[in-house]
């Protein structure tokens, strides 16, 4: 068992390393998620928890990015899907009704691809990734990157043509 | 597979990605407060769902239960209250929840201007859950989901307009951002209000008067 001076370093040390790792990749997760929710405050939200997340285990991870990369995408989908689910409720409810807060067209033209087809747009396009990290943020076979893009460039085409 | 479209796409996302203002809080980070968890965020998220889900049904159902109250006396017309033409048009203006009495007597007064109209009568967010605990009283679960707060609130009153023409004059009439839906019924046999009062709510007198349920109705 370590004596209490050592567990004290061990955990400023902890601390230190965390605020680094805050630092250099907290920005681009927020623009990240920016790009995959269309809502600053959600997007801050989501990558706020996502860093909670990663502090409770960060001793634990080998690749603290790549955890982090999950945990944003998975808030993410996981607001795509309740999004999805109160539009549908409301849509039915009251046909026409506008939807809240300003977009643009190309905000307007990611929001119509299904979350998965998003995400690889802005994870190869916007992040650089390989599909190979794509894949792993999204816990999906390699194999599915290319025509997720394929199709979500086909159906960025149209609605920006 | 680079090409022109998906260099230009490249480009848009980095310029709608530099409009996202980040806000670093290492601090809450360290002693872990979630965001999404607060409950301030949460019930206010959640209002916002369900505020527009609740008022659309309560509203069907307590206008559907007006209307079809209104219509349904086959046995002659209530003794108490005015007696209607039998070509009478039920119309409900459903106000927004959150609209203030003074706002709801300026749409009583222009409803009241208006030829032709008569029975007039305000159903306060109060009477309206009574009428809402009546209506459902065999779903109990759906009454306890809902707060008074949540409903809206309705000036109620017949017209001799038919309802066509009733529902689209008073959609070009009334563009106050208070209320929230215009619904006319078609004419039926003998319209029958029961009245308990045909006062506008009184601004200074607090909260907008009750009013009992129409679903006490005429005397068989």
């Amino acid at each position: 068992m370590q004596k209490p001076a050592k567990r004290i370093e061990a955990v400023t040390s902890t601390r230190d390393e965390f605020a680094t790792f805050y630092a250099a990749e907290h920005d681009r997760q927020v623009r990240r998620a920016f790009l995959l929710t269309g809502s600053n405050e959600t997007a801050n939200d989501i990558v706020h928890d996502a860093f909670i997340a990663v502090y409770r285990r960060f001793a634990q991870l080998d690749h603290p990015g790549s955890y982090l990369n999950q945990v944003v995408l998975n808030g993410c989908r996981d607001l795509a899907r309740r999004q999805r689910r109160q539009t549908r409720l409301l849509d039915r409810l009251r046909p026409g009704s506008p939807a809240d807060g300003e977009h643009d067209v190309l905000d307007d033209a990611l929001a119509t691809l299904p979350f998965n087809q998003r995400a690889a747009v802005v994870l190869c396009f916007y992040a650089q990734c390989s599909h190979r990290e794509a894949a792993d943020a999204l816990g999906c076979p390699i194999g599915s990157i290319g025509p997720w893009i394929a199709r979500a460039l086909a159906a960025l085409r149209k609605e920006l043509a | 597979m680079t090409d022109r479209f998906t260099e230009q796409l490249t480009a848009d996302l980095h310029a709608r990605a530099r409009r996202a203002v980040p806000r670093p809080d290492l601090d809450a980070v360290l002693t872990a407060t979630p965001r999404l968890q607060r409950s301030s965020h949460t019930s206010r998220r959640a209002r916002r769902t369900r505020r527009p889900l609740a008022i659309a049904a309560v509203g069907l159902v307590l206008g559907g239960a007006w209307i079809a109250n209104h219509y349904s006396d086959r046995n002659g017309p209530d003794l108490v209250t005015t007696v209607a033409p039998t070509n009478a048009t039920a119309c409900i203006v459903f106000l927004e929840p959150s609209t203030t009495d003074t706002a709801a007597e300026a749409i009583g007064r222009t409803l009241r201007a208006r030829p032709g109209t008569f029975n007039h009568r305000y159903v306060d967010q109060r009477a309206a859950y009574a009428e809402l605990k009546e209506q459902m009283a065999d779903r109990p679960e759906v009454v306890a989901s809902i707060t008074p707060d949540l409903l809206p609130p309705s000036w109620r009153f017949s017209t001799t307009i038919d309802p066509v023409a009733a529902q689209a004059e008073l959609t070009a009439e009334l563009t106050d951002d208070a209320v929230f839906e215009i619904t006319c019924a078609p004419p039926g046999t003998t319209p029958a209000s029961p009245v308990t009062s045909n006062e506008p709510p009184v601004t200074s007198a607090g909260p907008l008067p009750t009013i009992r349920s129409t679903a006490t109705g005429p005397t068989r």
